[in-house]
């Protein structure tokens, strides 16, 4: 297993960061920490972008490497024409059903109502997931038109 | 910052009360799971589990939620903090209909203790 690195960093007006992870459960954790520090930074939904980023590694982790040993995944993240785009990709086998996983199958699906724009590039060399939000007042207007509700 | 995931089981007058507090995603969930499945073998007539202190949770913590009341005989309900990131997912993720969900642990308790078919 390759070891995780990190380079975050920070040029002129343009935040950035990336990250090289083990494709391991701790590295959701640490893949949302670092999106969500950035997305507070530049004023994007912290909440969508948690969970977003969260659903896309574990995808990663859980489905890209079955029958072999796991391989890495980078995330990267960067703010372009105004949002915030995060971009997790892996090495892995890509995406096809998996039976043998007691999972919901719901990621994809989340992924798909919290980000403003969503790209799924899948090939047997690995599969790329990019996520675009919005930054500023734009990403506070999609967060108060969201539904609150799934409470009795 | 990570908030390290804890998870307490509580049997009370018969229900299980399981409190979690922290983040839940892949690399914990499992920790929720074998809570879930530890109240069920504490012989009790039904589960509340209680996420109002869990600031962030995604699909990895639903799947053992919705496993649990899949497969599991007691009914369950869950707790989650008005307007939290866990009563959004469950929103987005329109689970209400397979996992009670209320925003008063009292409200809860109750349904579970006069609903027995509550978990469906």
């Amino acid at each position: 297993m390759s070891a995780p690195s990190s380079m975050p960093s920070t040029r002129g007006d343009r935040t950035r960061f990336e990250l090289s992870l083990a494709v391991e459960p701790e590295s959701v954790t640490r893949a949302r920490h670092a999106a969500v520090d950035l997305a507070r930074e530049v004023d994007a939904s912290e909440e969508e972008v948690a969970l977003a980023v969260s659903e896309a590694v574990s995808n990663s982790v859980v489905h890209a490497f079955r029958d072999r040993e796991p391989g890495t995944v980078e995330v990267t993240a960067d703010v372009r024409n105004g949002r915030l785009i995060v971009t997790v990709d892996d090495d892995g086998d890509g995406m096809s059903p998996d039976l043998d996983h007691s999972g919901l199958g719901l990621g994809l699906a989340l992924i798909s109502r919290l980000a403003d724009e969503v790209t799924f590039s899948s090939s047997p060399s690995g599969t790329t997931v990019s996520m675009a939000f919005a930054i500023g007042r734009d990403a506070d207007a999609s967060e108060m038109t969201e539904e609150a509700g799934g409470t009795a | 910052m990570t908030i390290a995931l804890q998870v307490e089981v509580e049997l009370r007058d018969g229900v299980a009360f399981v409190t979690a507090a922290g983040e839940i995603d892949l690399s914990n969930a499992d920790r929720l799971s074998a809570a879930l499945c530890s109240s069920t073998s504490a012989d009790s007539d039904g589960i509340v589990v209680d996420l109002r202190a869990v600031p962030f949770m995604d699909s990895s913590g639903l799947a053992a939620l919705l496993n649990c009341a899949r497969e599991l005989d007691p009914p369950l309900a869950t707790v989650v903090g008005e307007g939290s990131p866990v009563a959004r997912l469950f929103g987005l993720a329109s689970i209400s209909s397979q996992v009670p969900v209320f925003t008063d642990l009292a409200e809860a308790e109750t349904a579970v203790r006069g609903a027995p078919d509550l978990a469906g």
